[in-house]
């Protein structure tokens, strides 16, 4: 049975690579799919971690405290702690470039993160050396051994690069560029002869509550003006994860599916091809269980070396991905995903494979060979009753916004089943249609495309290949144009930070080039209601209500009364975004608690305001109201009306001798934007290479099934069929197939692209409906003629045989 | 085609494909591997001809007229041939600890550069004169405490290793380049060699105690090395009113606590300094200075910065065991820098200049008043006897030591003394005669170190005249030292005749002299912490008294009269309270200087 099974694949090599590639791209795109979110989350968490690395609690400086402090004797006493890595973090500048200075102490230096060195090497007994990324000593143009110049006000430092890092660990965070040097030397900057630090970073045992160390050492006197918390914001991380990878979560459900469906529809493909051969089989008197350890045996050693051939593939493309979007290979191979994906692809392999068998059980040997394709009455039921089912749940879904993202993911499973399912027809519709010309390659097609299965198979394969492509581009589009547009609303921004709380804005005012500015608190903060915790942007200031172009939902008049007012009570006025609303009910009137600084703000929601900045996690509450909670402002807001640069540039020359850190709000979204933007691109790529898969797996599917029609096409030649008819016959089928599935696509892509964005809501994110009917086209397109000139590519031509009967 | 023509040509794309994936990943690494060796010549290259510069820097900055390199031709060329090949020896060695060292590159290429500055030119100029300059030209260029601490160590070593070697090769070459046009500097040269020769010809084991004795100081010398150079003078006006008074930086707008922090972190120098200096590590400090001091106090004169690094460890040695109390009371008076001492702090600077040195010194007493506090807060009285304790215990071993102990009795005693009758404040214990004495050994000590250091430069420049001076000076025949020996045919063992003797007298003196001022400043402390002390309750009143404002130009005679009687009152106050002398120091030191 073993040598009948090899025999077997060996006589057909072509359909063996085929199907073995076949399974290798499933696999591939499930770990993909499996391995994306994962991979977002892990590169997030490791920008977002870059600095405070491996510690658990954090201690700094805050607008109203003091800018320096010392390690206290008491923070090494407190249960849990394991290390304390003081550091001293400055904006200092590079021939009047920023840079971020920070020092440890050389014992320290290795502590929170590893430096993993491109060139050179880390001296600690050098003071004056530093380490630079591999980026920052390309701006700078120096090498190892080179010095540079720091400043900050006043003073001046001297420092040798030591060594060139690549950008991993600290220098994720390279923007402004970062230079990690020694303690007491980047101290220079402040004051000679005195070790200072402004950051303190704690180290935990595993063991230990982050918040209990945290609460033990606000009690510590020294740091009770201080800011203490923990050094990760993990639920940060994971939104910020969410809020990128949603919309691909979404469509790589269905792509997960599809490449399951794949590993099926191409051993379906040779479904007629092993019929005939069970046939043969049960003429030389071969058992039923001999028929099937044969068939077990083939399609195991087929998903087997699939598998294998798979998980390399999958291993390889991905971490290729990875390094070309995210530069970076931080991100690690999660071996259970690969296996997981290994085994869904085996297992549906193997399973793929005795469908033919139990095909075969159902009629006689006679009845099998030679029955044509003819869709059963009882499958016409299924689009009928899916499609009705699509209709019902798209009603509910754009009619009901409570439960619309639930019945947008059954809209999205009844729309598929539909398409899927009444494409077989669409097909015999359009071929009889076209039955009546009088082309003989068109006629050809025609009349053989009803009778063949793997046209209709592939038709719905190819249709919803095309729908879950563009479903992943539009994911796509929607995430980029969303991040991109609010970093756009604020481009005429200039941001000055490390300030002090009683800082005079009217300096700011005189600036040439300011149109207006403002002090505000400007950070991350905690927002709890009913049903949701959320991480949000507070934006600290009523004034940046006429500053940010916000679209009023609540009359603004209104909402800038109420913020502005009420600054004596405990629950203070604040305006949120419409996404509240939308997506956990949020009114007027409801209260919500806001953490920010370890303090808790009562506020009540004074009006809804819609704006894409923070992908709407933002909150408006007033300086004053802030104030009296105890939060100091620690940002001035300045809106340009020139060339901002320009005017972050004059602000600069203004406080030269501040340790203002003066950038415009680009420059200040910079290291965001160019992580999002990777993110953005592995999404793109994805979407591109799932895609390409698709259609390669359309293509080995074509060359599966073409495999068990060669007799056909002798028959055709034999009766007088040129080649050339035969391969326009062939060209035409594919161009019919092509063409239907990206018109039946281009259809439900709309459907698909609302559900999509109800669906989003499971996923705490509110987005309003954008759909850019060009991609659309673009992708179908592309698929759609790669698909169609197969026969002219694959040069079908060449294959046929004009054998004597 | 054949099937097997297939075949072949599949497998013959397949190898070549792997041998292309092959050559290319081994090609790549022999690049990579020929572009580090490229890189790590290029490296040796840079360092040498950084170091090239150092030592062009370095010979034209003592002469001009130097260059470097010459051929033995023109060495034998110039007029002072043998101070050429003499200084091109020791700096040669100094050179090979440069280039041995982790000093970067490019901090060599601008050492090499400073050295062409005003400063580097008058420092290499009259490297004994000017040997101030030592420390802004090093931090012009950006040696860190560190890199000084690393440099002195490995120079250490070097003079031990290498000192006999250089001067042997001096030797050879100055017998190679006798010219008729150099004679007499080349002669003079020889005769310098050939003694120093003779001191620094070393055994095995020698080297190897000297060595061992360094290696077990090493720490405390890098930390003592780098603590003096991080701390000098300078840096510590610079940094502690420049810099926290200053308005701009990262630290404008000060406030306390951000002051206290500083401060703090300022001090915090001074305590890694004293966790360092254990009783066990100065005994082994005192032991390495002695090793090196004993073999090469003066003979090495040839080059002046070996002969003022082993000036500098001799000078150490006077206060190795004082360190730790002196750390303890830096720390307290760093206590008494708050924002409030700040704002005193620059209320003098600011006023400085319209006031006069009286006006100054009423000011700064209040300063002092508030140090005076401070270090009584932060040091226990015991701490205080101990401390004088262990300076009475070092003295009675070796008179260099004994000069801590009686600069503090006598500081003790200016500080409050009225220059009309001299009267200490304890007379029973210091007598006006021992006061004297005290300020007699104090001065003699200076001679008769002098007396050492001239006879040694008479070695080598054949100065007699500055010998004589300072022999007269002396007046070692009040030590009863009667020289049998002819001074101007046997100086040798003139010099060695007398010197032995003086230092017995002077050991004898300061045993005597030792016991007093410890017993004295036990009792001037302990006037401080007596029950109900008048001392302390002045020095408290007049540490918090207001500054005293200059007058404007349009003053009237009147108030001028009424500030200088408040200012006389200020001034004999704080004599009263015994703080004058720090305010006079402070003065002198901070501002005057």
């Amino acid at each position: 049975m073993l040598k009948l099974a090899l025999r077997n694949i060996k006589s057909k090599p072509w359909r063996t690579a085929a199907t073995v590639l076949a399974i290798a791209v499933a696999i591939a795109m499930i770990f993909a799919m499996l391995s994306f979110r994962e991979t977002v989350y892990n590169y997030i968490g490791a920008t977002e971690t870059a600095v405070a690395g491996s510690s658990s609690v954090k201690i700094s400086a805050q607008s109203s405290s003091d800018r320096v402090f010392d390690v206290a004797g008491d923070l090494v006493n407190i249960d849990g702690v394991e290390e304390v890595v003081p550091s001293l973090y400055l904006y200092a500048e590079i021939d009047g470039e920023y840079v971020q200075a920070r020092g440890f102490e050389n014992s320290s230096l290795e502590k929170l993160q590893k430096i993993e060195i491109e060139s050179g090497e880390i001296n600690t007994s050098l003071s004056d050396n530093v380490v630079i990324s591999k980026n920052a000593a390309k701006h700078f143009g120096v090498s190892v051994g080179d010095a540079l110049t720091l400043s900050l006000g006043t003073r001046q430092i001297v420092v040798y690069v030591g060594a060139i890092a690549k950008a991993s660990g600290y220098f994720l965070d390279d923007s402004p560029y970062l230079i990690i040097g020694n303690i007491s030397h980047v101290s220079k900057l402040i004051i000679a002869g005195a070790t200072l630090c402004n950051e303190i970073y704690v180290k935990t045992a595993e063991s230990a509550n982050v918040y209990e160390i945290v609460n033990a050492i606000k009690n510590i006197e020294e740091y009770q003006d201080m800011q203490v918390a923990p050094s990760h914001d993990y639920r940060y991380i994971d939104e910020q994860t969410t809020a990128l990878t949603a919309p691909v979560v979404l469509a790589g459900a269905a792509v997960l599916v599809l490449a399951v469906a794949i590993i099926a529809f191409i051993f379906l493909m040779g479904e007629k091809e092993k019929i005939d051969f069970i046939a043969r089989l049960k003429i030389v008197g071969a058992t039923s269980g001999q028929i099937f350890a044969v068939f077990l045996i083939e399609s195991t050693l087929l998903a087997c070396v699939g598998g294998l051939v798979g998980s390399a593939v999958a291993v390889g493309i991905f971490a290729l991905i990875i390094r070309l979007t995210l530069k970076t290979l931080i991100v690690g191979v999660n071996v259970a995903y690969l296996f997981g994906a290994a085994v869904i692809g085996i297992a549906s392999a193997i399973v793929s494979s005795l469908y033919p068998i139990f095909k075969s059980m159902k009629g006689s040997i006679r009845q099998n060979q030679t029955s044509t394709y003819k869709p059963s009455k009882r499958a016409a039921i299924l689009p009928i009753v899916s499609g009705v089912l699509a209709v019902v749940c798209l009603i509910v879904e754009c009619c009901v916004y409570s439960v619309a993202k639930y019945f947008a993911i059954l809209s999205m499973v009844f729309v598929v089943m539909a398409v899927f399912s009444a494409a077989p027809y669409a097909l015999r519709l359009v071929s009889a249609l076209l039955a009546k010309s009088k082309n003989p390659s068109v006629k050809t097609a025609s009349k053989l495309m009803p009778r063949g299965k793997r046209f209709a198979r592939s038709t719905s394969i190819l249709t919803i290949g095309i729908a879950i492509s563009v479903m992943l581009f539009m994911a796509w589009n929607i995430t980029t144009s969303v991040f991109d547009s609010y970093i756009k609303s604020v481009e005429n921004f200039v941001f000055v930070s490390n300030i002090k709380s009683n800082v005079d804005v009217a300096g700011f005012n005189e600036v040439e080039g300011v149109e207006n500015a403002t002090k505000m608190v400007w950070q991350k903060s905690e927002l709890r209601g009913a049903g949701f915790e959320n991480t949000v942007n507070l934006l600290g200031s009523a004034d940046v209500l006429d500053m940010i172009n916000f679209e009023f939902i609540t009359a603004k008049d209104n909402v800038k009364a109420a913020i502005v007012s009420n600054h004596d009570g405990n629950v203070h006025p604040c305006a949120v975004d419409i996404s509240l609303q939308k997506l956990y009910g949020v009114k007027v009137g409801d209260t919500l608690e806001l953490t920010v600084n370890d303090k808790v703000v009562k506020v009540s929601v004074a009006g809804f305001l819609q704006h894409n900045l923070f992908n709407g996690n933002y909150i408006v509450v007033s300086a004053e109201c802030l104030k009296a909670e105890g939060v100091e402002v620690d940002t001035v807001l300045i809106v340009a009306s020139g060339d901002v640069e320009e005017v972050a540039g004059n602000i600069k020359q203004k406080y030269a001798s501040q340790n203002y850190y003066a950038v415009s709000a680009l420059e200040a979204y910079k290291w965001d934007k160019e992580s999002t933007s990777a993110v953005f691109n592995l999404v793109g790529t994805l979407a591109v290479v799932v895609g390409v898969f698709i259609l390669i797996v359309a293509v080995f599917a074509t060359i599966v099934g073409r495999g068990g029609e060669e007799r056909s096409r002798t028959a055709l030649l034999n009766a007088g069929m040129s080649k050339s008819s035969l391969r326009g016959a062939e060209l035409f089928e594919h161009i019919i197939v092509g063409t239907l599935s990206f018109v039946i696509a281009y259809a439900i892509s709309v459907l698909l692209t609302v559900s999509l964005i109800h669906a989003l809501a499971l996923f705490g994110l509110y987005f309003e409906f954008v759909y850019n009917a060009w991609i659309v086209a673009v992708v179908g397109v592309c698929m759609a003629v790669a698909y169609a000139i197969c026969p002219l590519v694959l040069n079908f031509k060449k294959g046929y045989k004009l054998k004597r009967e | 085609m054949k099937k097997t023509v297939k075949i072949i040509i599949a497998i013959v794309a397949c190898v070549v494909v792997v041998g292309a994936v092959f050559g290319g990943v081994f090609g790549a690494r022999a690049v990579e591997k020929n572009r580090e060796g490229a890189r790590a010549h290029r490296a040796v290259q840079e360092r040498q001809d950084a170091v090239a510069s150092v030592e062009f820097g370095f010979l034209s900055g003592v002469n001009a007229a130097w260059d470097y390199p010459l051929t033995a031709d023109e060495v034998a060329d110039l007029e002072k041939a043998g101070d050429y090949v003499l200084a091109e020896e020791w700096t040669s060695l100094i050179m090979d600890v440069l280039y041995a060292s982790n000093l970067q590159t490019e901090k060599i290429n601008k050492l090499a550069r400073a050295m062409q500055s005003d400063n580097g030119k008058k420092l290499l100029g009259d490297f004994g004169d000017n040997f101030e300059l030592i420390i802004p030209l090093l931090k012009e260029v950006g040696f860190t405490g560190d890199d000084v601490a690393h440099i002195v160590t490995a120079l250490l070593n070097a003079l031990v290793d290498d000192s006999e070697g250089v001067l042997t090769s001096a030797r050879d070459r100055l017998v190679a380049i006798k010219s008729e046009k150099s004679a007499t500097n080349v002669n003079n040269a020889l005769a310098t060699v050939n003694a120093e020769l003779s001191f620094v010809t070393f055994s095995e084991t020698e080297k190897q105690d000297m060595k061992s004795a360094l290696l077990d100081a090493k720490d405390v010398i890098e930390q003592l090395a780098s603590f003096v150079y991080d701390t000098s003078i300078n840096s510590f006006t610079d940094h502690i009113v420049n810099v926290i008074a200053s308005d701009d930086g990262a630290l404008a707008d000060i406030t306390d606590g951000e002051i206290r922090t500083v401060v703090n972190a300022m001090l915090s120098g001074v305590r890694n300094l004293k966790s360092v200096m254990s009783e066990e590590k100065i005994a082994k400090l005192n032991h390495a200075i002695l090793t090196i001091t004993d073999r090469f106090d003066g003979n090495v004169s040839t080059s002046k910065i070996f002969s003022s690094l082993v000036n500098y460890a001799k000078f150490a040695y006077v206060f190795t065991d004082s360190i730790p109390y002196l750390c303890d009371m830096a720390t307290a008076f760093g206590e008494s820098v708050d924002a409030d001492f700040l704002t005193l702090v620059r209320r003098i600077e600011a006023a400085s200049e319209n006031m006069n040195a009286n006006h100054r010194s009423a000011n700064f007493s209040i300063l002092a008043a508030r140090l005076t506090t401070a270090l009584f807060s932060g040091v226990e009285e015991e701490e205080f006897e101990e401390f004088a304790g262990k300076l009475y215990e070092q003295a009675v071993t070796d008179y260099r030591r004994s000069l801590p102990l009686i600069i503090i009795d006598l500081f003790v005693n200016m500080t409050s003394m009225n220059p009309d009758d001299n009267e200490p404040l304890h007379p029973e214990i210091l007598s006006k005669q021992s006061f004297e004495d005290e300020f007699a050994f104090f001065l003699k000590y200076s001679l008769v170190t002098g007396f050492e250091s001239a006879y040694y430069d008479y070695l080598q420049d054949g100065d007699m005249e500055k010998l004589i001076e300072a022999h007269r000076a002396c007046k070692f025949e009040n030590m009863g030292i009667v020289n049998p020996y002819d001074r101007d045919n046997d100086t040798k063992r003139w010099f060695e005749y007398i010197m032995p003797r003086a230092n017995a007298w002077m050991n004898e003196e300061a045993a005597r002299l030792a016991l007093i001022a410890k017993n004295d400043i036990i009792a001037c402390v302990g006037d401080y912490f007596a029950e109900n002390s008048e001392v302390k309750a002045a020095v408290q009143e007049f540490a918090a008294r207001a500054f005293i404002a200059p007058l404007d130009g349009d003053a009237t005679e009147e108030e001028r009269a009424a500030l200088n009687a408040l200012i006389a009152t200020y001034i004999a106050d704080a004599k009263t309270a015994r703080v004058f002398g720090i305010a006079e120091l402070i003065r002198v030191l901070f501002v005057e200087s």
